[in-house]
């Protein structure tokens, strides 16, 4: 998929009937996401908000056209859930577990590629695209309005900090995704930025990062080889994190070499993306980007 | 989790991979016995460190007195805060050659990769830097496994005769990664003798955290590893990350980027922060945990909460720093700023217990900074 969402994207969601399943499923319809269908092994008959729920991803592919899917389950059961919803032809899904057995993403990761299946997460807040009306996971609806930025983020928390302040000076957003805090993520900043660079109502893209990995690295090598010309801006939290010890997130790790501040802020200064040293500093420097 | 090299060795042997004949030990008694039972020199290596040869703490001792002085001279050594408990002593034996071999995981790539170098004994990632040529790298695939084809061609001139030997311990070790969920088995290194066969003479597993509930058999190793703060069991106990650091701010914070970056201002302000904690979806309840155990942390000047209530709400968390300041349990001041889902109503609670909800992340930081120093 180009784009990420549009007005073809129908979700289906899996275990929909668990708590956090049902809450957000209203969420998300609140917000004007078009969910078709709930899957639930057993539950098939049974409607959550006045979504029909079905036993198989396969069913509620079959009779709602579902192509997009975002799973309410259990860590250790993410595996299952992903490679049926993918073998049903499902081609977005987005995984919001934390503490998914990392084989297990691999694994997961290596069915989606075999099904040119894309993978949002895992341990992310999810996606929304305001101009869309499109929201899959769990990011406050409040907060984000229709505009020209375009978001990558690690963290959840940070994002609503950073795009609540930037809604509030009146700048909307295009699209905004939680890459993910786990250390292998189905869809990196670099494919992110890819993907903001063809969205034709983004102006800027911002990257939100953290130390450990190479995503920031990656994207800024991404930048450099003049594949996006759309201007960048980034922060990244973790100035002050030890080295070896795990940052709340699995991937905001510094192990060795990989993963360093002075890593990230260099090769960003090589792709000459401006990086700001704090939340506030970006807000500034999106706002005097986009005044005009 | 890391598994040391005494246990990660027991997992090879049952795998057909074999090391030298060895034990573990903490008293000089069983290194003096041990040397007595071999027939010659042995190696004594401290367990439960991340680096060991650079450190010098690899010693070959010749007889039982020389053994005997290592293992009194390591055991309760202090080395970058680990304290030395158990030594492992094995026996010296004859290298012809030595290999790395690992199985770990290319993290961008998110795939399995084999790891493999003709030089031994190094440090992988300085050599695959210094000189990429030394060190052959095969993906392999979690669904179709280890393609023997690849690993073939990456070993064909590696300087053993029996190819097989060395195809086959590779195959063990990817058994061994996915049995364990490891996101590295390493061999380093492994040494081939004159007749041809494979010992690994260093070896260690590091296991995914996230997949430790599905092996209860890996519960006893854990215990062993390295003893958490008062602090920091408590506030695990509670499902939170939670890390102590050396200063005296502490934190309180949802979400792991919003804490790091929390605590990057705090330094950038010249304070210093007791501790990293994302508490994830936080309510009235966990945030008045959060500061009973934290008042009782030694050390802590001041703190900060800081959070953005984007599904929870403000004046629910609100009500868990009322009640815990009205009990009385406050020892340090305490700087608010919390922003999202019912903040007015949040900023209402706390000021009937007389505290401000800053506005401003900055504002609430200075703040903070402030009272740490001045209180």
């Amino acid at each position: 998929m180009d784009d990420l969402v549009n007005s073809e994207t129908r979700v289906v969601v899996q275990g929909i009937t668990g708590s956090m399943g049902s809450r957000h499923t209203e969420t998300m319809l609140e917000y004007g996401t078009r969910i078709v269908a709930g899957v639930r092994p057993g539950a098939e008959g049974q409607e959550v908000h006045g979504v029909p729920v079905y036993n198989t991803v396969k069913t509620a592919v079959e009779k709602h056209d579902a192509n997009t899917s975002i799973l309410f389950v259990p860590p250790t059961a993410v595996k299952q859930g992903a490679i049926e919803a993918i073998t049903a032809g499902i081609k977005l899904l987005v995984l919001v577990s934390e503490h998914i057995p990392i084989q297990d993403t691999m694994e997961l990761l290596e069915h989606a590629r075999m099904h040119g299946a894309r993978i949002i997460g895992p341990n992310t807040a999810g996606m929304i695209a305001p101009w869309e009306r499109c929201k899959i996971g769990f990011v406050p609806n409040k907060y984000f309005i229709p505009g020209p930025i375009s978001a990558a983020t690690r963290s959840g928390t940070l994002m609503y900090e950073i795009i609540s302040r930037i809604t509030l000076l009146g700048i909307g957003q295009s699209i905004c995704v939680g890459a993910g805090g786990d250390s292998i993520v189905g869809t990196r900043f670099a494919e992110l930025l890819k993907i903001y660079e063809k969205d034709p109502k983004t102006e800027l893209s911002i990257l939100i990062g953290e130390v450990g990995g190479t995503q920031e690295e990656e994207a800024a090598a991404l930048v450099k080889s003049g594949a996006v010309v759309k201007p960048v801006l980034a922060y990244i939290a973790g100035r002050s994190a030890p080295k070896g010890k795990r940052m709340g997130h699995a991937g905001a790790l510094i192990s060795g070499d990989t993963g360093t501040m002075e890593s990230k802020l260099r090769a960003f200064a090589d792709a000459e993306v401006p990086v700001a040293k704090t939340p506030e500093e970006l807000i500034q420097m999106v706002n005097a980007k986009l005044r005009r | 989790m890391r598994i040391q090299e005494d246990e990660a060795k027991a997992i090879l042997s049952q795998y057909g991979i074999r090391s030298p004949d060895s034990i573990t030990t903490s008293t000089p008694e069983e290194a003096e016995a041990y040397f007595g039972a071999s027939n010659g020199e042995v190696v004594i290596k401290p367990l439960g460190l991340k680096k060991r040869g650079k450190a010098g703490l690899v010693i070959f001792a010749k007889d039982a007195r020389e053994a005997v002085t290592a293992t009194k001279a390591m055991i309760g050594k202090s080395v970058d805060g680990t304290q030395i408990k158990r030594v492992l002593i094995s026996e010296k034996i004859p290298i012809a050659k030595e290999f790395y071999a690992a199985i770990t995981i290319d993290y961008s790539l998110g795939v399995p990769v084999l790891v493999l170098s003709q030089e031994g004994g190094i440090e992988i990632e300085e050599t695959a830097k210094a000189s990429p040529e030394k060190v052959k790298k095969v993906p392999i695939s979690t669904i179709a496994g280890p393609d023997i084809q690849r690993i073939n061609d990456a070993i064909a001139d590696f300087p053993i005769t029996e190819k097989q030997v060395l195809l086959r311990t590779i195959l063990s070790m990817y058994e061994i990664f996915r049995k364990y969920d490891a996101e590295t088995v390493e061999i380093n290194p492994i040494a081939l003798d004159k007749d041809g066969s494979l010992t690994a003479i260093d070896a260690f597993i590091d296991v995914n955290d996230d997949s430790l509930q599905r092996h209860p058999e890996l519960a006893r190793l854990n215990e062993r590893s390295e003893p958490l703060t008062e602090c920091e069991k408590r506030m695990r106990e509670q499902g939170w990350s939670y890390i102590d650091l050396d200063g005296d701010i502490g934190i309180i914070c949802s979400g792991a980027g919003l804490s790091m970056a929390t605590l990057d201002l705090i330094q950038a302000h010249g304070g210093k922060p007791a501790n990293f904690l994302d508490m994830a979806q936080v309510d009235g309840e966990g945030l008045y945990k959060s500061l009973a155990i934290m008042s009782e942390r030694k050390g802590v000047r001041a703190a900060l909460v800081h959070l953005f209530a984007g599904l929870n709400k403000c004046d629910d968390m609100a009500s868990g720093v009322k009640r815990f300041v009205s009990e009385g349990g406050q020892k340090f001041p305490i700087v608010v700023r919390m922003v999202g889902n019912r903040e007015d109503e949040g900023t209402a609670v706390l000021k009937e217990v007389g505290i401000e909800n800053v506005k401003s992340l900055e504002g609430a930081v200075a703040r903070v900074v402030e009272a740490s120093k001045y209180g």
